[in-house]
């Protein structure tokens, strides 16, 4: 990933672009070398290093305990004697099921079965934020800005992984979106980050005849400016003509992918639309409240957590359906929460405030169809201050593993500052390419030639070398052929 | 993240660039130059600090839900604490045209049973939605609206929650209202007392054997010592208990949803809440004791001082004033109008930096400075208008968590687009029963020069940037006979950036 240790995007690809220029010896040149060299996706697969990214954020405290069950945690069962998942092996319809031995899904989480059992959904259980606060505004806030406890952080951890990624494409008009009225805390300092409550109705009201020189006046006034709002009004005004050339109302969702009619379910497939649409978006923070179950909590069907879970489990079944089982796109999805709630039921059949959580991650880059815990227990001794489930996984683990292995940025000491993070597996890895373009069997400057013929002259290439591999060139494993493999092929060559 | 830079330009603590921030040359102008940067060293704070005479753009900026010439007037003529004594001292205003306003919004005055007894309790906090947007831009009592935005936020109640929506109205009306600009701990005893606030925070089902949470834990997190006020998760169990059977009464009756302290409910054993003994074999005077060791309690009056000066004087107000307000609270028990008054009269008001308004703010003042007729009934409300607060995300009650409605900048300033929207169809007609006319509002104004001047003063006095006036009258120009394209330059003026600050 040393790749990625440049400052700024442009500038790494033009100065590797020289050193390959002359590593070739000038054939690239004969070849009739583009202006910009172009990107070859060569595949669809599993080894990009730059998903987008999805965050959905349970509000409220979801509870980890319900969303995915200890079942053979039998102090599970004392601590929630009227509120819990029955075992698999109870008697009747409702009761979990199971994942491992250990774990399992309560059956409104059943629609997500296909996507585990295809590898594609990780459950990663007693995770979260070891700062001890049980407020949701401030755990939230924690989460959102990277750095629990910190009281004088505001900027967001997704903002920050955006300021310090080159964009997709280049001059991205909008890299980040957060789906709400109110930018989510993550994404703060993101550029080109907008908040849009509706993708689909985004554009300047009042009448068609003076549209343009009315949105031309606004962007005007905007331009004098230099400030938080004027970069909004800049980014909303590009994001009119971006989200104009999409058709969200239109949008057909892939192998019958079935989305519901809630607000999770639309911005999920709002989601989904936009990130085929490729026009550069990266990130997409989605909210979802009403897990916070002090009352009633409701795990039975038709009760208040129960409809929830089903709204969660039809939006994830469905975006899984849409975006991965067909064309398997480069995307990873997290769902997480404040924290987790009290393992021991309340007199109100609900749950108060806890610690430790479940954290779901999705995608064709999650090394799923697991559940990843080192299981505290439930004993009151193994028991965060004697009453939450205890965080043996810290939440930037694993966002972090993504940040660097899915998302392709390495400065993590950036977005998780004060924190050495334990990569814990959450990702699959790909294999690099050799570089053996010309299949000699050796990497040498030889291949050059065939690289720069490869990225300009796609179907050249496969006349000239038609048992080469194009995965060869994918020399940093991004599942991308760009100039940032040409960087890797000089490195490698000449170190 | 600029505006925090512009705060700590205004208070000298990085160099300012003589740039085009016209957030910066925006002041500069308010206060009459440059000058006016000489005197920011912060001065200790001193007791009714005459400010300059700027601050009376200041003060009507920040009590009201949007200026206007009238206003602006009003306190020119009475002087900054005058115009300020007035407002604090509400009852004194003539408000009996609002009240006439309102005659038809009858549901404002209902108790739960009355609510319960609706067909659809929809049209009920129609009526509230209405009123309080009403009361917003007609209201002479502005401070007081104000105070009750901000307490509103600070009791946070979501309509949606549970059976919110039939309680709501008695918890706007007997708890927020009356005590608006009174004494805190009377405040906060209404709230603790208020059916609504202990549904939506599920201590009605908070019991001797079973105490739940919720509540106890935002009544000191949100609404008294802040989450940074010395509390324990111990201290949220004894709260808890100390709260167990402060519910309401269900039977269907003239009580029903009125708050009752259910003995059999209640945690009889002795507690200790914040190192202050509670002793066993209480009943309701638990719960009176938690109050008075919350109202009572220091981190309580540093955090509501913080929150109002956040409020009125700046997102990041100086710790000077901050103690001020604080000393204040603590003087005089809690005094809503007193610490107020602190706030406005300690520091020169040179030193706030503006903020950015909120759409219910916007809305408002949008709605005032144009002068917008608004023709509606308690039985036909503006439907379309509560629709574009809520497609711009501040529908009044409609916040889910507990802690309000945001009031930071960088929370709303990154989705203009449904503010541009709003300004369009005011001016568009588009909002029903909402319209703004041309006549009335350019009068004999005809050169696009002209038609400039009539926006300038009404909307900005004086404040719209030299650069937005002229885009915005190179569009009147091109025809500046056209009452639409007078309109639309309306829309374009509320959709300016200094129509975004205050």
């Amino acid at each position: 990933m040393s790749v990625h240790d440049s400052q700024s995007c442009s500038e790494y690809l033009q100065l590797s672009r020289r050193q390959f220029l002359a590593a070739s010896g000038g054939t690239a040149l004969a070849l009739g070398m583009p202006a910009w060299l172009p990107s070859v996706a060569y595949a669809e697969d599993d080894c990009s290093d730059r998903d987008v990214i999805v965050t959905v954020f349970l509000r409220g405290a979801a509870d980890g305990l319900t969303l995915c069950v200890p079942h053979a945690d039998d102090l599970y069962y004392t601590a929630r004697p009227t509120l819990n998942i029955p075992r698999p092996d109870a008697s009747g319809t409702f009761r979990a099921v199971d994942l491992d031995g250990f774990f399992g899904l309560p059956p409104q989480l059943a629609p997500l079965l296909p996507a585990y059992q295809n590898g594609d959904l990780l459950l990663v259980h007693a995770c979260g934020s070891t700062d001890p606060t049980r407020s949701h505004f401030d755990a939230q806030r924690y989460m959102e800005i990277g750095k629990p406890g910190d009281v004088g952080l505001f900027t967001g951890w997704l903002g920050r992984h955006l300021a310090t990624s080159p964009p997709f494409v280049e001059n991205s008009l909008l890299r980040a979106i957060g789906i709400g009225y109110g930018l989510q805390r993550a994404l703060e300092s993101g550029p080109q980050t907008i908040s849009i409550p509706d993708l689909d109705t985004h554009t300047l009201s009042g009448s068609m005849a003076t549209v343009a020189a009315r949105r031309t006046v606004i962007s005007a006034m905007h331009a004098l400016q230099g400030d938080a709002l004027s970069a909004a009004a800049t980014t909303a005004q590009q994001t009119i003509d971006l989200l104009g050339t999409i058709d969200f109302a239109g949008y057909v969702p892939e192998d019958g992918a079935s989305y519901g009619t809630d607000g999770l379910s639309l911005a999920l497939k709002s989601t989904a639309a936009l990130i085929k649409a490729e026009v550069g978006v990266e990130a997409v923070a989605i909210d979802v409240g009403g897990w916070d179950n002090h009352v009633n909590q409701g795990v039975v069907i038709g009760g208040a957590m129960s409809n929830n879970m089903t709204r969660l489990a039809t939006g994830l079944a469905a975006f899984h359906a849409d975006l991965f089982s067909g064309l398997r796109r480069n995307v990873t999805l997290v769902v997480m929460s404040e924290f987790g709630r009290r393992l021991l039921q309340n007199g109100s059949l609900g749950t108060d405030h806890g610690h430790g959580n479940v954290m779901f991650l999705m995608g064709p880059g999650v090394d799923g169809g697991r559940v990843l815990a080192n299981w505290p227990g439930l004993d009151e001794t193994e028991l965060f201050e004697g009453r939450d489930l205890a965080v043996t996984t810290d939440f930037r683990d694993v966002l972090a593993e993504i940040v660097s292995l899915r998302l392709g940025n390495p400065s993590l000491d950036v977005v998780f500052p004060g924190y050495t993070p334990t990569f814990r597996g959450v990702t699959r890895s790909c294999e690099p390419g050799g570089g053996d373009l010309n299949c000699d069997g050796i990497l040498t400057y030889e291949d050059s030639g065939a690289m720069a013929q490869l990225l300009t002259d796609r179907e050249a290439f496969e006349v000239a070398h038609p048992d080469c591999p194009e995965s060869e060139a994918d020399l940093n494993a991004d599942g991308q052929i760009n100039g940032l493999d040409i960087q890797e092929f000089v490195r490698r060559v000449a170190p | 993240m600029s505006l925090k830079r512009f705060v700590a330009e205004q208070l000298g603590l990085t160099a300012s660039a003589p740039s085009a921030d016209s957030v910066l040359s925006r002041r500069k102008m308010l206060l009459g130059g440059a000058a006016a940067f000489a005197a920011v060293s912060a001065r200790p704070p001193q007791a009714r600090a005459v400010p300059p005479g700027s601050a009376n753009r200041f003060l009507v900026d920040r009590i009201t839900f949007g200026w206007t010439p009238e206003e602006q007037n009003q306190a020119d003529s009475l002087g900054y604490h005058e115009y300020l004594e007035r407002q604090l001292d509400y009852h004194s205003i003539d408000d009996s045209a609002m009240e006439a306003r309102l005659e038809s919004y009858e549901m404002l005055d209902y108790i739960p049973y009355h609510m319960h007894n609706l067909v659809n309790v929809s049209v009920a906090y129609r009526q509230l939605y209405e009123a309080t947007i009403l009361r917003a831009v007609q209201s002479k009592r502005q401070l007081y609206q104000r105070m009750v935005e901000f307490w509103t936020d600070h009791f946070n109640i979501n309509l949606f929650s549970g059976e919110c929506a039939w309680i709501k109205n008695w918890d706007d009306k007997n708890v927020i209202r009356v005590h608006a600009l009174g004494s805190f701990r009377e405040l906060l005893s209404a709230s603790m007392h208020s059916a609504c606030m202990l549904h939506y925070l599920n201590n009605e089902l908070s019991v001797w054997w079973g105490p739940n949470e919720n509540y106890a834990r935002e009544l000191m997190e949100l609404h008294t010592l802040g989450v940074d006020g010395g509390y324990t998760q111990q201290d949220v169990v004894e709260v808890a208990r100390c709260l167990t059977g402060w519910d309401f009464h269900r039977p269907d009756n003239y009580d029903r949803q009125m708050f009752r302290f259910a003995a059999n409910h209640h945690d009889f054993d002795a507690k200790t809440v914040l190192g202050h003994a509670i002793p066993a074999g209480q009943g309701i005077e638990d719960g009176e004791m938690v109050c008075d060791i919350l109202a009572s309690h220091p981190s309580t009056a540093r955090y509501l001082a913080t929150k109002l000066c956040r409020k009125f004087w700046s997102e990041n107000p100086p710790v000077t004033l901050i103690d001020a307000v604080t000393a204040t609270y603590t003087a005089t028990d809690g005094d809503i109008k007193a610490m107020l008054r602190t706030l406005f009269t300690t520091l020169d008001p040179s030193l706030a930096g503006p903020k950015f308004k909120r759409p219910f703010h916007l809305v408002v003042s949008a709605l005032r400075a144009t002068k917008a007729s608004y023709e509606t009934t308690g039985a036909e409300p503006s439907v379309a208008l509560f629709n574009r607060l809520a497609n711009m995300g501040h529908l009044p009650f409609n916040w889910a968590p507990p802690d309000g409605y945001p009031d930071r900048a960088d929370f709303w300033v990154g989705s203009p687009l449904t503010r541009w929207n709003f300004a369009a169809r005011l001016v568009n007609g588009n909002i029903t029963y909402l319209s703004v006319d041309p006549a009335a509002f350019f009068a004999t104004a005809a050169t696009a020069d002209q038609l400039m001047g009539q926006i300038q003063a009404k909307l900005f006095g004086g404040r719209l940037t030299a650069e937005e006036r002229n885009l915005i009258r190179d569009y009147l120009a091109t025809d500046p006979a056209s009452p639409s394209i007078r309109l639309e330059a309306i829309g374009l003026a509320l959709a300016a950036p200094s129509f975004q600050w205050y």
